[in-house]
């Protein structure tokens, strides 16, 4: 269970990883295409960019990055103060630990629950993109999921033998 | 007892419409109602999320009260977009205020959730460009424009541009690297983001005629004002709907010559285009009236009868 | 009753404790943001609890679509593909060829190259972990000091966030509601300003106790020939890069989009001409990394969105500027004890985290000693008006909060370092900084007198 959550996790990190890719391709395109019109223009002719890329940037990137948190839980990536804890002693250093592992299931659910009911609210208000035109609401599905994902390997972790390492401030 | 009331919005605390229009609305309705209400106003977004946030917080009530772009949330407001089009709002902040504020019952299915205080509009868009003049049509054509709503960007499509999407803080930026050619919007926003500096050409339809405009809420929560006794009720009725229309109209009539005097100081050209190029724009700008109209069909309402009733309402209230 | 403000500050408390405890910073300030407005609720009569909790609907999403700030995961991709596309060890190798003729001249290059990596670089601790990893051994091999040489890379790291692109400037730049391409030309300067003064100090340093660092040895020719072939390469690309942006070719996601294709792009020719450049697993791993530090970034953005909502209902914000504003105290006694405690914080807080908790009460609060938003620069009380004002405290913020990172106890480019190098006690790392730390503080010290080294490139690129 724990090696599948994790390699899921590390799924969406790389998944993320090819939208941003995917924004890079996008953007030089576009720079390229205004580059290359300016230059027709001279000469009376025209390239045509990619109309409202703008909005595809943020879609994409709405994505991306909640597709990067459940990685971030398994590499323990989620910078916490590390000056005092390190000194106590180790039985209060796995309590604390665990308990703030504990309310990151917490959160994480309650973040997703509100997310999946606004993306109810956004189907039904029939909320558009901009420029693209396109639908809002398909666009919070990979954040619900890897939210959950998020909170199913926090709690893998709540129950973890080894110690968690934290990386520090 | 005295009740307060949040008021939360978008613009800086220093922009005309914070202090001319929602700090001179709270003023006035805390001294109607003998200090019975009282405001916390909190500008910039100071309450958290983003301005397309701000409707879905006046209906849930994190803010009693709101002032929105109804172009943040777009398609959650198909009836009101009616009065953005070119060729419906004709170039009056004023006439298309009160025609908004007039015909409430066209469009209250949009805002069955919540309670509207006031529509309003502002003077409408203009063409503003950094690069080249826009004297023709065809001069259009081929720019990057930044488009100010859903129906901005059909008006640009349809004069051959391409239309951007940016945050307008993001505007003079990338006017100024050339990122973009310019932008549609208004005058009224000149000063605000130092377009005066930036723009080169300014163009206009003939006769103050505009490339549509764009449409403003200020609106409350459904329970917050219900749970008003009824004599605070009537203040704020009192300062609602027809009865301050004409008023925040002619405001935003007046915030738009903050524009023109921040640009008659410089070397920015006015481009007024000729009787001949306005028909050319005319016609491409039908075909967005068109386009709109028929994507209504898919909405569940009538788009032909509403930009007929729209278009009376503006001439009537522009006698 | 309580009143708002005290459970603003007992909110501000609760915070601290928990991030003592080693709660994750992100976490930590969504609850404190939920748990004080709950209490805010109880205590104040129009903060209603149920309709701001319907908030979260959107806000995680609507946190997360930004079109700003999307240059920040661009940003930390475009130093993770570097890296692994060993655009760094050539950048190190071509500069150590140029240095190594002097003593101390090998550190030298590492602090060079630091700088040089911050030009595609968007963070501190990329830029240490890379940068460590490249020079130390070659430091070690050649008989350098450990106490010199990881306090050198301990500090050097630092220029991966002064020098621009910078996240934490980003971040900076959309809550001042500042240019974010000018604020990455203001810190232009001042990060030159480092890059010289660290170089400065490894000379002094070498002068002083010269078996810090070994007898110079010449890089033999052959060697040196193939380190400056493949070091010009390298210097156009980052060149180009900090031109573009610096002199504002681009806007910033567009440059930072660019930036990666073209560093990904020229790994992939590398690896099929030599077979050293971008692999299949390298690239891979530099998205691993990406999410790691966007993911962190990206919470601690959404804890502060949820832990303004707070702070501003509980009225903190405002009464702090208004105590500003009726105060006599001296406007640069303020400003020095808002550096000293920022520098202070720095010891025990994540930095982005302290920029975005503490700014929001800061800024305004300058803003009202200064006096006014509309103040003319003659008028005012540090002689910038309110844009200028901006964009200089923004670099001196800057520059205090990434000393966090090289200060004990917490100091985490230290702990990068330390954990790179085996056998040096951290101590030993940190005793090494402490010169570097002693150049920081005269660089302060001359930003604070002369803001025209802020303000110059600006101004003067903005024509
Ligand atoms: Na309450
Ligand atoms: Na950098």
């Amino acid at each position: 269970m724990r090696s599948f959550l994790y390699r899921l996790a590390d799924y969406f990190a790389l998944g993320g990883g090819l939208i941003i890719m995917a924004i890079v391709l996008v953007t030089t395109t576009n720079v390229t295409a205004f580059a290359l019109n300016r230059i027709a223009s001279l000469l009376g002719g025209q390239v045509a960019g990619l109309s409202g890329y703008e909005d595809f940037v943020r879609l994409a990137m709405s994505a991306a990055a909640l597709m990067f948190f459940p990685y971030a839980q398994v590499k323990h990536g989620h910078v916490a103060v590390d000056i005092f804890m390190n000194k106590a002693p180790a039985w209060l250093q796995r309590f604390t630990d665990k308990c703030w592992a504990v309310l990151i299931v917490i959160m994480a659910l309650f973040l997703m629950y509100w997310m999946i009911i606004g993306l109810f609210e956004k189907r039904a208000d029939h909320v558009v993109v901009g420029v693209l035109n396109w639908v809002e609401w398909p666009f919070y599905i990979p954040g619900i999921l890897s939210l959950l994902l998020w909170a199913a390997i926090a709690l893998v972790q709540v129950f973890d033998q080894a110690p968690v390492e934290v990386s520090h401030v | 007892e005295e009740t307060t009331l949040t008021i939360h919005h978008f613009l800086s605390p220093k922009s005309n419409a914070h202090t001319k229009m929602v700090q001179a609305w709270a003023d006035k309705v805390a001294k109607d109602s003998n200090n019975q209400l009282k405001f916390e106003l909190f500008p910039a977004m100071a309450m958290g999320g983003k301005p397309s946030e701000l409707y879905g917080q006046v209906r849930d009530g994190t803010a009693d009260i709101v002032w929105t772009l109804l172009g943040y949330t777009p398609g959650v407001f198909p009836r009101s977009e009616v009065y953005e089009l070119p060729l419906v709002h004709t170039g009056s902040a004023a006439a298309t205020t009160v025609a908004l504020n007039a015909t409430m019952d066209m469009l209250a299915d949009d805002f069955k959730d919540i309670k509207v205080l006031f529509l309003h509009a502002n003077d409408g868009n203009v063409i503003h460009s950094a690069s080249k003049p826009i004297r023709t049509f065809e001069d259009a054509k081929g720019l990057k424009l930044r488009t100010p709503s859903r129906t901005g960007s059909w008006v640009i499509e349809g004069m051959g541009a391409e239309a951007v999407g940016l945050p307008v803080p993001e505007l003079p930026e990338a006017m100024s690297k050339g990122a973009i050619d310019g932008a549609l919007t208004t005058l009224e926003i000149v000063p605000a983001l130092k377009l005066q500096e930036l723009d080169k050409f300014v163009t206009e339809l003939p006769g103050g005629d505009r490339f549509g405009t764009a449409i403003f809420m200020f609106a409350m929560n459904k329970d917050s004002y219900n749970n008003l006794p009824d004599d605070l009720k009537k203040v704020i009725d009192d300062n609602s709907g027809m009865k301050v229309a004409a008023d925040i109209g002619k405001m935003w009539e007046e915030f738009e010559k903050t524009g023109d005097e921040a640009l008659a100081s410089t070397k920015v050209e006015r481009i007024v285009v000729s009787a001949e190029e306005a028909a050319k724009f005319k016609a491409s700008n039908e075909k967005v009236v068109a386009r709109w109209i028929e994507e209504s069909k898919t909405k569940g309402f009538d788009g032909a009868a509403l930009v007929e009733k729209a278009r009376a309402a503006i001439a009537e209230a522009a006698k | 009753m309580f009143s708002p403000e005290v459970i603003g500050i007992l909110g501000l408390l609760v915070l601290f404790i928990l991030l003592m405890l080693r709660m994750p910073v992100g976490i930590s300030m969504v609850l404190v943001g939920i748990g004080g407005t709950f209490a805010l609720s109880l205590a104040v009569k129009h903060v209603r609890f149920e309709p701001y909790i319907k908030q979260f609907k959107s806000l995680l999403w609507s946190t997360m679509a930004n079109y700003d700030l999307s240059v920040v995961p661009l940003f930390v991709l475009m130093g993770y593909l570097a890296s692994q596309s060993n655009l760094s060890r050539d950048l190190f190798r071509g500069l150590e060829a140029m240095m190594s003729k002097r003593r101390g001249g090998v550190a030298m290059a590492a602090i060079a190259a630091c700088g040089g990596f911050g030009a595609v670089c968007g963070s501190s601790l990329a830029t240490a972990s890379t940068m460590g990893r490249v020079a130390l051994p070659e430091l070690k091999k050649l008989g350098y000091a450990p106490r010199l040489a990881t306090g050198a890379l301990a500090a050097g790291g630092t220029l991966g966030i002064l020098i621009p692109p910078s996240v934490a400037l980003v971040i900076y730049a959309i809550i001042v509601e500042a240019s974010i391409l000018q604020m990455f030309q203001a810190a232009l300067i001042p990060g030159l300003m480092a890059v010289v003064g660290f170089i400065l100090v490894i000379a002094l340093q070498v002068r002083i106790n010269p078996s810090l660092a070994p007898e110079p040895r010449p890089m033999p020719p052959e060697e040196k020939r193939e380190a400056y072939r493949r070091l010009i390469p390298v210097l156009v690309i980052f060149g180009s890069i900090i031109l573009g942006l610096g002199f504002g070719l681009f806007t910033p996601t567009p440059a930072a989009s660019i930036g990666v294709f073209v560093i990904f792009v020229y790994g992939i020719f590398m690896r099929w001409r030599t077979g050293q450049g971008l692999s299949v697993a390298g690239m891979l791993q530099a998205f691993r990394d990406t999410a790691v530090t966007s993911a962190m970034i990206y919470m601690i953005l959404f804890g502060a969105e949820v832990l303004k909502g707070f702070f501003t209902r509980a009225g903190l914000p405002s009464a702090m500027a208004d105590w500003a504003a009726t105060s006599s105290m001296d406007p640069w006694m303020i400003l020095i004890a808002m550096l000293v405690l920022l520098i202070i914080l720095g010891c025990f807080m994540e930095s982005l985290a302290m920029i975005l908790v503490v700014l929001p009460f800061f800024w305004p609060t300058l803003i009202a000693l200064n006096g006014g938003d509309h103040v003319s620069a003659a008028e005012a009380a540090y002689g910038l008006d309110t844009d200028n004002l901006k964009i200089w405290f923004g670099i001196l913020a800057l520059i205090v909060v990434e000393l966090g990172l090289i200060t004990p106890p917490v100091g985490l480019n230290v702990f990068i370092i330390a954990s790179l190098s085996e056998g040096t006690p951290m101590a030993e790392t940190f005793k090494g900084v402490l010169p570097f730390l002693a150049a920081e503080f005269v660089r302060i010290g001359i930003l604070l007198l002369i803001p025209a080294l802020c303000l110059f490139l600006p101004h003067w690129l903005a024509g």
